[in-house]
């Protein structure tokens, strides 16, 4: 019951949250939502006046020409309400769900694991369907608002004609609302496996256009679209299903129409035959009751409507959260400007000064269980001083991409504690961020810009050495090869890049950056043998950057080569996710069994050689 | 269906002629059981109406999504078909966006499509033929009315196409802008360019908004136009009620019939409008569907020459390719490599390696020269069978949100359990594999999320052995594995090379050295060839070169200060 009311409390909060987000738009929808619904109520009194003077059944107020005029000029106005009602609900609408997907995908780029979650693709889908979704219940409502002073309106009238019939005429209505009401289980489960269904179609497709070579190297096309069609099929049901108790619902709305249309026939006829009930009031009480949309039962249709986008947001706005682990639901519609208009947000720049440098990093005690497969790394403690390099060592599967992602914040660690000179990091994902600290993670993400935005990521050229990091990362031939350099478009994920060229221009992204400690993991896999000894000479030109007074860079290296261990000054040998020796690469040598084999497996082609 | 729809329309308007029937016999005097009478069948056929109506809407979306679903499936097998230099150019999102978004779109036009456009058309027609009976002049201004109303209208929705074709365009980026970036999470974090994201999302946004906002509007100010031309039509409708029921040619109830009738037709007339509209917006996915089937692949199917099973010879003839004119990448290649024969492929990046093995998977065709497997071109057997005939493994593994025997047989159904079980155990994933829950049927989550890079490479040699070529091509494939993993493979390599012919491309020296021959290539062309002994002893060749620069490479001393 707590849980309930808590939950009920944060819908609130969440719901109130997006309409105070603009509350001068919402109160200008609603003023429109009164025009645009409750004008057309007009129509219909102009139409009574209309029959009861042909019939002569009331005294003459207006003529003919008069009612027909005045029913133009009725119709001309509810047109300016809905125009200036459509383009105040589209800029609202809009600016909801760009305040949405904004937090959504600002709390992805700041919270830690994430995409082990759920696929990029599936991501997008929730945050294209589910955003609205989420919004349909604060705009439906701006329509609700109109319906429901138009059904007031439209109910004092009626009653003031017949109270006895419009009461009649009232009892289906009442039952259709709670018809619906109970129908919301239903509803929401059967939505929720048509997302599923979806989520799962879509994902299937960003996988399969990320892997199209492989698709078709391996010859598997045909395959695939068959596993496709599977998904699809599972879809369809889903769907159809949804649909179907959708239309239901609607037809349901339809049929208390009739119902309630009925009534008034069956129980006007006795007064029409007595004269008591005109052919106008007739007229009246069908179209505000059952023709037409702007009427009563448009209000109690509308309302049901809200209910069900109320639990239909339900759905999606768990959906949204489940994006999130451990974030509000309030973090959704944290206010911030949307940019819809104006400048855009400028990007600042940090530039390096004395409180960045590193004297020392400590870590203690770092863990990290992946919950799938139960491996990780455990009680992990490191030390790296300035201007030394750390090498990170290791079998496939012992934990060394893990270790970096614990240390750095991108995964969420289980127990340990990380010390900037001393101090201690509350959050690493935050702190160990240029310029104190860079990341090339092992295969490193490029995006569909250009080879020169995708190094710079925002930093200004003018005040960043950009010719330095290139050279560093052994680019500026590449450079000279592409039809643009810099300017070069990449394509998706920099697929018109070579393998050793989106590697290195992740390092020149890194490098760039001039971070004080420097994070690689086996930055060397896609590359040659000259490149490689190039890059790890430019690396690690320590000496000369003490000569010319620079700031001497830390390392902390995920690498199997022997390049790498070499240049170490301390190697941690990692093995099942545990620190198996610490040391220089010859004591390991000596007294590590394990660093024996790492060392030996890289021998064989030098040896022969 | 079609008697559904019709039998749904016939009882739509029989129901206003019962209102009619009512009021004149009311102010008739008739009796009251007659008026009763009335109500009830009032209400009776609207509830078979309502009955009705949701069948035949269930049918047609049924019809229409089973249709859809088709089309998704050619599509997808399509753009399958479509060479690299396709895809290099379009993101996967905006690939989804053809086959689900524009798809889905016509899938939900579809399913309305009959019930709305055709059942308004059919309900319009039959209210027009009623009326036609009543009065002819009332039926023929009102024909009049519905063409100009509906004329209007289309005019009015044509000039709003280009704005949603905008629409669908930026929204597209927006969805292709966003998975780009959640699939590079961590490199922006790491390089602190969250806030230049952020910015960079906010220009992808506004364009999103701006260009649905103006559709919106656009459409909007054709509804305006539309409605006031309807609005005219029912005042027109008003006047020439009055006066016929002054000159007593027409009932009261007659009267009120035509009114209902017209406000009837708002409702159908509406869902004809809002119809054309969505088939605007349609429209451009139709036509962008349509250019996408269109987009012939450059490379032609061969017409079918058959392959030798077993390992295959490879002989290249004066080779030339270039992705884009004037930037040649392989400069008049000519080598020769027997079946069974290794072949070590070395070369700075950018030499031409990966290049070359996409020319022998016909990825890309070679401009000039040809390349025979066993002594026939590849040009001519089918691309699927010269596909099936040559192995592929790449670092970059791809893996599938799917059951881990999906991922490993990329869903070929013929591939036996036991077949896939002996890949894992020749290959040393046992280890791995008996760590799974759910042994093959476990879900791989997304993103080979808990697997490791290495491991990652391990499935795709475990791909290549299931599908058993007789060329492989390996290309950097171990580059991530550390040296103890790579021992452990040398096993499963020796299983997986055997009765082979295969190139292995490599960086590091160390794993060209089960190469029978080694080829060196620098910018397109051919810098040594040999066998590897050979060029191993001789101390003057490039490649013992490389072998000594490599050690000197890996030794502390050559770089000290």
């Amino acid at each position: 019951m707590t849980a309930m009311a808590r939950k009920k409390a944060g819908r609130r909060r969440y719901f109130w949250g997006l309409v105070r987000f603009s509350p001068w738009l919402f109160f200008l929808g609603v003023i429109l939502s009164l025009g645009y619904f409750g004008f057309p109520l007009i129509i219909g009194l102009i139409l009574r006046a209309f029959l009861d003077t042909l019939t002569g059944e009331t005294e003459i107020r207006f003529g003919i020409w008069s009612l027909v005029i005045l029913f133009l000029a009725t119709r001309l106005t509810i047109q300016g309400a809905e125009q200036g009602y459509a383009a105040t609900y589209a800029y609202f609408e809009g600016k909801l769900k760009t305040l949405i997907r904004g937090n959504l995908f600002k709390c992805l780029l700041q919270s830690v694991d994430v995409h082990t979650v759920r696929g990029p693709g599936e991501i997008v889908n929730r945050m294209d369907d589910d955003i609205d979704g989420a919004i349909a219940p604060v705009t439906i409502f701006l329509a609700v608002i109109g319906h429901a002073m138009a059904a007031v309106f439209a109910l004092a009238v009626l009653l003031s004609v017949n109270l006895y019939i419009t009461l009649l005429a009232f009892i289906p209505m009442i039952a259709i609302v709670f018809l619906t009401n109970a129908m919301g289980g239903r509803i929401q489960s059967r939505r929720q496996e048509n997302r599923e269904t979806t989520g799962r179609v879509t994902g299937f497709l960003v996988d399969l256009f990320g892997a199209v070579q492989a698709v078709k190297v391996a010859n598997s096309e045909a395959d695939t679209v068959l596993h496709f069609d599977r998904l699809n099929e599972a879809r369809r049901i889903a769907v159809i299903g949804d649909r179907l108790l959708n239309r239901l619902l609607a037809s349901m709305n339809s049929t208390t129409t009739n119902l309630a249309t009925g009534v008034i026939l069956i129980f006007a006829a006795e007064l029409m035959r007595r004269g008591d009930f005109s052919v106008g009031d007739f007229a009246l009480f069908v179209s505000y009751i059952a023709l037409g949309e702007f009427t009563v039962l448009a209000f109690a249709d509308r309302l049901g409507g809200l209910m069900a986008a109320l639990k239909q947001a339900d759905v999606s706005i768990e959906r949204l959260r489940e994006l999130l682990p451990g974030i509000a639901q309030e973090a959704m519609v944290r206010h911030r400007p949307v940019y819809l208009r104006g400048d855009f947000p400028s990007v600042p720049f940090i530039k390096k000064n004395s409180t960045h440098c590193l004297r020392h990093l400590r870590a203690e005690g770092l863990s990290y269980r992946h919950s799938e497969t139960g491996r990780g790394v455990n009680g992990i403690d490191l030390h790296l001083a300035a201007g030394t390099v750390t090498v990170i060592t290791g079998r496939i599967g012992s934990g060394k991409t893990t270790l970096l992602d614990t240390l750095l914040g991108h995964l969420p660690r289980d127990a340990g504690d990380v010390y900037w000179n001393g101090k201690h990091v509350p959050d690493a994902a935050s702190f160990l961020v240029p310029p104190r600290c860079a990341y090339t993670p092992q295969v490193p993400r490029l995006f569909s810009d250009t080879v020169g935005d995708n190094i710079l990521l925002g930093l200004p050229e003018d005040r960043v050495d950009l010719t330095a990091a290139i050279r560093k990362a052994v680019m500026e031939d590449d450079l000279e090869t592409l039809e643009n350099g810099l300017d070069t478009l990449i394509g998706p994920r920099g697929a018109r890049l070579s393998g050793g060229q989106v590697l290195r221009t992740a390092a020149a992204r890194m490098f760039v950056r001039e971070p004080e400690l420097v994070v690689f993991d086996d930055l060397s896999s896609a590359l040659d043998v000259d490149t490689e000894r190039i890059l790890w000479n430019r690396v690690f030109e320590q000496p000369e950057m003490i000569r010319t007074g620079r700031n001497v860079n830390t390392y902390l290296v995920v690498s199997h080569r022997r390049a790498a261990l070499r240049r170490a000054d301390n190697i941690i040998v990692l093995k099942d996710g545990r620190m198996d020796a610490e040391g220089t690469l010859d004591a390991l040598l000596e007294g590590c069994y394990e660093m024996q084999r790492l060392w030996q497996g890289d021998l064989g082609a030098s040896e022969r050689g | 269906m079609a008697l559904l729809l019709l039998g749904g329309i016939g009882l739509q308007l029989f129901n206003p002629l019962i209102m009619r029937y009512f009021i004149d016999t009311a102010r008739e005097g008739g009796s009251l059981q007659q008026l009763t009478l009335a109500g009830l069948l009032f209400i009776g056929v609207g509830m078979v109406h309502q009955t009705v109506s949701a069948f035949a809407s269930y049918v047609s979306s049924d019809v229409s999504w089973r249709a859809t679903n088709r089309l998704r499936s050619d599509l997808t097998r399509h753009i399958l078909s479509l060479d690299m230099s396709f895809h290099n150019r379009r993101t996967p999102g905006e690939l989804i966006e053809r086959v689900d978004g524009d798809v889905g779109r016509l899938a939900a036009f579809f399913s309305d499509f009959v019930i709305e456009l055709i059942g308004g058309v059919l309900l319009t027609l039959g209210v027009l033929f009623v009326l036609l009976g009543e009065d002819w002049r009332l039926g023929a201004i009102l024909a009049a009315f519905v063409a100009v109303y509906l004329t209007v209208h289309i005019r009015a929705q044509t000039m709003s196409v280009s704005f949603w074709h905008a629409e669908r365009q930026a929204s597209a980026e927006q969805s292709g802008f966003l998975e780009e970036r959640l699939s590079g999470l961590r490199d922006i974090r790491a390089n602190g360019a969250i806030a230049y994201m952020m910015r960079r999302f906010h220009e992808v946004a506004r364009r999103a908004f701006a260009t649905a906002f103006k559709a919106d509007l656009i459409t909007d100010v054709g509804w305006t136009i539309s409605n006031i031309v309807f609005a005219t039509g029912f005042a027109v409708a008003m006047a020439y009620g009055a006066y016929l029921f002054q000159v007593n040619a027409v009932t009261i109830g007659t009267v009120y019939l035509v009114l209902h009738y017209l406000q009837m037709l708002h409702t159908p007339l509406n869902r004809i409008q809002r119809q054309v509209e969505v088939f605007q917006s349609i429209r451009v996915g139709i036509q962008r569907v349509g250019e996408l089937r269109m987009t012939e692949p450059e490379i032609p199917d061969g017409p079918g020459a058959v392959l030798p099973s077993g390992p295959l010879s490879v002989a290249c003839r004066n080779v030339c390719f270039s992705y884009q004119p004037e930037q040649t990448v392989l400069q008049d290649l000519t080598f020769q490599l027997d079946s069974g024969k290794v072949l070590g492929l070395l070369g700075r990046t950018g030499s031409g390696k990966t290049t070359l093995s996409r020319l022998l998977f016909r990825l890309y065709d070679a401009d000039d020269g040809s390349i025979c497997l066993s002594g026939t071109d590849i040009r001519k057997p089918r691309l699927s069978d010269l596909r099936a005939h040559v192995g592929l493994v790449t670092q970059d593994v791809q893996l599938f949100q799917a059951t881990v025997r999906d991922n490993l047989t990329l869903f070929d159904p013929s591939i036996h359990d036991d077949r896939v079980l002996a890949g894992l155990h020749a290959l040393g994933l046992d280890v791995w594999f008996e760590s799974l829950p759910a042994g093959l049927d476990t879900q791989m989550p997304p993103g080979g999320g808990g697997l490791s890079a290495g491991e990652a490479q391990l499935v795709a040699f475990a791909r290549a052995f299931l599908k058993d070529p007789g060329l492989l091509i390996l290309d950097e494939a171990s580059s991530r594995l550390d040296a103890a993993t790579e021992r452990r493979l040398e096993r499963a390599m020796d299983v997986l090379l055997r009765n082979r012919t295969a190139i292995i491309i490599a960086h590091r020296l160390s794993t060209v050295q089960r190469a029978d021959e080694i080829m060196i290539l620098k910018a397109g062309q051919i810098e040594e060839y040999g066998t590897y002994t050979k060029l191993a002893q001789n101390a003057d060749s490039i490649f013992s070169g490389l072998l000594r620069t490599g050690l000197e490479g890996y030794s502390r001393d050559s770089n000290g200060p």
